[in-house]
């Protein structure tokens, strides 16, 4: 099962996800947690993923579409401590380019900071 | 003597530069003491002499002047050439060397008669192969004819096709010269050609002897059938004895005083022996002693005159399968399985996109097994797959190292040769174990994770059926989700998490495939226990997967007949796809009221089976949904032939042949008595039976699955096309395929200057277009350039071509030769030639008589689907495509993995 933890750090907002991401167990947690800071106007998401053990296609869509939808709210996504099936899908689809990710989550809301 | 002479006693090996190839072998066998009649070379020199300064400049001209894409100005230019040389006047200190060493050759009888042959050399390539400048005056008399005959033989080295050919090769004209071999004419009363190795089988424990009466001209030309020996060299004796009917021969004309002719045999001598036994086993003795001398098997011309054998020729076999190659420390690239998947040039989308996958693959793997830093695949993934030409290429050395030192290495091998096809079989590669560094310092902590790993994987494989049901569920339900959204409608930024969600769901089908690779571990397993026990030649291995039920790449056929069923009972329907093109097929009917129902049972097709097309993982090729014209012709085909082409009783009929022959193969391994009462040879069989089969339909079934993954992405890829043409970006949509993945997602994720793109396009595409055109060989070691491969269509003689036999039977037709399965009709019995096929291909199977592939393995879609039709296959022939004409008759035997091309009318 998924688990979807939210804590919010000044204007950043640090979403803890574990388990499996899935089609039918957690993409549309993680979508609508995410779309529901994104509207609150929290839109400078850390996502931390190290404790995800598995993600299948609808829920990197997820992710991804929460990314776009971050920036397009003037904020960002970022990555924290992805797992390695994480690093692989991420490489896998070259969204490696394109989304930032750190290896720890404080690296990662640091980097909000710059 | 002048060095314009050479006679054949002082010809070495190595004056190939002044005797060309031919007579410096002429010379090498005369010094190793064969019996070869005696005779000289005219050298390179003479010819170099002959040709003035003046008349240099002249050709040189010519030949500037010559328009290559108009073969009737090279015909023009290449006549006048020759007419220079014809008009030279041969220097007198060359005349006059030439008529003293033909003097020499009388030993007292007068003049002998001599056979003027042609023998080219070129500075830089000394070994290279002269198609067409193979001229040959026999039984030639006189000095004066000789020199007309040699003046001749020069000329011949600008024949209009051996200008071409040069040109195409990129050959210096101005360095290519000629040499003339003069040899005294054997009156033979029989002659022939001797094989060291049987040229048909490749078995090196043979010769073949063909033999016929008179000059060999007559078998050299086709002109007879001759007497066909097969001789066993370690026991000696005479295996087989073909005696045909000889009606003709060719002898020296007595009347003209040169030159031939034709004289019909007698009819009481046609059919009788040529040669005594005795007389196969001292000709037999001597191939054998030439063979020893070259170290390699030898193709020999031989005549016998008043009881005694002369040698005329002899020539390394080329069309056998040669003799391997050794490599060590080489990287061995070979496109033959990858090929059939990937065939052609690969667009920059599928090829990046294709990496991308494989290396999330092999990660995938790495990982199940325990391994977590996999910086090294990132690394090295270019040393395992690689494009040449724009083709996808797969280093096999790679997996030979890998492999190496594990225990069953060598069974794995000659598997894995034998299953992958190609001609990787051909090298000997000697494997430079991979050191274990990729788990670096901690190895000795990883070696019991990697164990459990290992079990963990191999605990897998139990549930391959239940994660493929599954994912093929998971699938259906995604796309029909990513189906409901209109892409049409989305902005780029919106097509993002689409774009990544659409390659994730390929490379997701990619990985679960890939799971199905045992299929070849048991199918060479089956193979070799067949072979242990009941001596079988791959035919019954190859019978045990056919006609299996549920075969997921036959089902189009099926389905397709179906709608031909439909079709015909909707007279109207049926007219519009019997007499119009099939690219308006599909507009007619729409505009038919009479054909909805067909229309809607066309559209439920298609939602399955429209995302096939040919090149299937090729993603720019139009699918069937996108261009139906292949199955409108398919149907109107079907509906011509008839019920004798009934895909459904054609599988059945299959089927009924498997099952017989699993009865057979059990019955035949429980004969005797322990074998009743221990029958574990049955049992095993049975395993590997099954396994083989199940895995057989899954990976079929899963493929089907990762083109329709493929095809999700493709309509997102199209979707950013139509955006990107709208802002008048791209020229057309399908530009889009020349986008590599990451800038794909660049685009979409904003991130990627726009205004660069139509300059990658255009070169991309020129790059494309150029890769076209050469044709790189399927099995590559170490680095490719197209100059070391130019020959080897040119290396092709005689009128067989030799391929892996991969579904039985004989058959005779007439050749289809099809590029481009969308425009092909095959009459019923036809035989299809084709670079190689896929699933997009299978409704031609049908009406086939038999099949021809230039590519494949005894896996490969081509023997796969020849099998489930029954009809004979012969794959990987390499050059059948440009070898075989369309509608030429030709003989494809599917037991002995050949393709004769001249077809004897009986």
């Amino acid at each position: 099962m998924a688990k979807i933890g939210v804590k919010i750090s000044g204007d950043i907002a640090l979403v803890h996800a574990a388990g499996r991401i899935t089609l039918d167990e957690g993409s549309s947690n993680l979508r609508e947690s995410l779309r529901g800071l994104i509207e609150e106007g929290k839109n400078k998401i850390v996502l931390n993923l190290s404790k995800v053990k598995f993600m299948d296609s609808s829920g990197f869509g997820a992710l991804v579409e929460c990314y776009t939808s971050a920036r397009k709210h003037g904020g960002d996504l970022r990555i924290a401590s992805p797992s390695f099936k994480v690093i692989d899908i991420l490489s896998l689809t070259k969204m490696d380019k394109i989304i930032k990710s750190y290896n720890s989550e404080n690296e990662a809301i640091k980097s909000f900071a710059k | 003597m002048s060095s314009y002479i050479l006679r054949f006693d002082e010809i070495s090996k190595d004056d190939v530069n002044l005797v060309g190839g031919k007579g410096a072998n002429l010379g090498e066998m005369t010094r190793a003491g064969f019996p070869i009649p005696a005779g000289f070379c005219i050298t390179s020199n003479a010819y170099k002499k002959l040709l003035s300064r003046k008349t240099q400049e002249n050709i040189a001209k010519i030949l500037r002047e010559i328009d290559y894409d108009d073969a009737e100005d090279i015909k023009i230019k290449a006549l006048s050439i020759r007419n220079i040389i014809l008009q030279e006047k041969i220097p007198d200190d060359i005349s006059t060397a030439i008529v003293n060493a033909y003097k020499a050759m009388d030993k007292g009888r007068g003049l002998p008669y001599v056979a003027v042959r042609s023998s080219a050399t070129a500075e830089d390539l000394p070994e290279a192969s002269f198609a067409g400048q193979q001229d040959t005056y026999l039984c030639i008399k006189g000095k004066e004819e000789l020199l007309d005959k040699i003046k001749q033989c020069w000329a011949s080295l600008w024949t209009d096709r051996a200008i071409q050919y040069r040109e195409k090769n990129r050959f210096d004209h101005t360095k290519v010269y000629l040499s003339v071999v003069v040899q005294e004419m054997v009156n033979s009363e029989k002659s022939g050609i001797m094989f060291t190795a049987n040229p048909v089988t490749g078995n090196r424990n043979e010769m073949a002897i063909d033999a016929s009466y008179g000059l060999g001209e007559a078998i050299v030309s086709g002109l007879v059938s001759p007497d066909n020996y097969i001789f066993d060299k370690a026991t000696s004796a005479i295996k087989t004895k073909n005696i045909s009917e000889k009606k003709l021969k060719i002898i020296r004309n007595p009347e003209a005083g040169s030159g031939t002719l034709q004289l019909e045999i007698p009819e009481h001598e046609r059919n009788a022996h040529v040669l005594t036994d005795k007389e196969i086993i001292e000709l037999s003795k001597m191939g054998k002693k030439i063979e020893a001398h070259y170290k390699s098997p030898q193709d020999i011309e031989w005549a016998l005159r008043e009881g005694r054998f002369y040698i005329l020729q002899s020539r390394p076999i080329t069309t056998l399968q040669k003799k391997k190659r050794i490599v060590k420390g080489k990287d061995i690239w070979t496109n033959a399985n990858v090929g059939e998947a990937l065939p052609g040039v690969a667009s920059p989308l599928t090829w990046s996109f294709f990496f991308s996958v494989a290396v999330y693959t092999a990660k995938n793997f790495l990982r199940g097994i325990g391994l977590t830093n996999l910086d090294f695949v990132d690394a090295g993934f270019d040393k395992i797959i690689k494009r040449i030409c724009g083709r996808v290429y797969f280093n096999f050395a790679f997996i030979y190292d890998l492999f190496a030192g594990m225990p069953g290495y060598r069974l794995f091998k000659s598997a894995y040769d034998a299953v992958m096809g190609g001609h990787q079989s051909e090298i000997e590669y000697i494997p430079t174990p991979q050191k274990i560094k990729i788990l670096n310092i901690s190895t000795l902590i990883l070696i019991p994770r990697v164990m459990i790993g290992i079990i963990k994987e191999l605990r897998k494989k139990k549930s391959l059926d239940k994660d493929a049901r599954e994912f093929v569920a998971y699938l259906y339900r995604r796309r029909r989700e990513l189906d409901s959204v209109d892409l049409k409608l989305k902005d780029l930024d919106e097509l993002l998490s689409s774009f990544a969600e659409g390659s994730h769901l390929v490379a997701d089908a990619f990985t679960i495939y890939m799971r199905t690779t045992d299929q070849f571990t048991y199918y060479a397993l089956l193979g070799s226990f067949l072979n242990k026990h009941l001596g079988d030649d791959g035919r019954l291995r190859n019978l045990m997967i056919t006609g299996l039920e549920g075969m997921k790449s036959a089902q189009p056929s099926v389905e397709i007949w179906k709608l031909s069923k439909l079709a015909e009972r909707n007279p109207e329907v049926k007219d519009v796809i019997i007499n119009s093109e099939s690219k308006d097929v599909l507009e007619k009917l729409e505009k038919l009221p009479q054909a909805r129902d067909f229309l809607e049972a066309l559209n439920f097709f298609m939602d399955e089976y429209g995302v096939r097309s040919p090149r299937e993982m090729e993603i720019s090729t139009p699918k069937w949904r996108e261009n139906p014209s292949f199955v409108f012709s398919t149907i109107r085909s079907y509906i011509i032939a008839g019920e004798d082409v009934n895909p459904i009783r054609l599988q059945e009929a299959q089927r009924r042949t498997r099952e017989a022959a699993t009865r057979d193969i059990i019955n035949r391994l429980s004969e005797g008595y322990w074998n009743r009462i221990f029958p574990w040879k049955k049992f095993l069989f049975d395993y590997l039976r099954k396994n083989t089969q199940k895995l057989t339909l899954q990976r079929e079934y899963l493929r089907f699955y990762v083109v329709m993954a493929g095809d999700v992405f493709k309509k997102i890829a199209v979707s950013i096309g139509r955006i990107l043409k709208d802002r008048g970006i791209l020229g057309e949509i399908e530009d889009v395929f020349f986008l590599e993945i990451e800038e794909l997602a660049r685009i979409a994720a904003q991130e990627f200057n726009l205004e660069t793109i139509p300059k990658l396009v255009k070169e991309r595409r020129e790059e494309f277009q150029r890769f076209e055109k050469i044709h790189p060989p399927d099995v590559i070691v170490g680095d490719y350039t197209p100059e070391d491969y130019f020959s080897e269509l040119e290396q092709i003689k005689g009128d067989i071509l030799t391929g892996l036999g991969t579904s039985p039977g004989k058959v005779t037709g007439k050749a289809r030769v099809v590029i481009d399965p969308n425009n092909a009709r095959l009459e019923k019995g036809e035989i299809l030639v084709a670079p190689f096929t896929d699933p997009g291909w299978t409704p031609l199977f049908i009406t086939a008589g038999a099949v021809v592939t230039d590519l494949g393995g005894l896996l490969s879609h081509g023997s796969v689907v020849a099998r489930e039709y029954g009809i004979p296959a012969v794959v990987n022939v390499k050059f059948g495509t440009k070898v075989i004409k369309d509608g030429q008759i030709v003989t494809v035997d599917g037991n002995k993995g050949i393709v004769l091309l001249k077809t004897s009318p009986s």
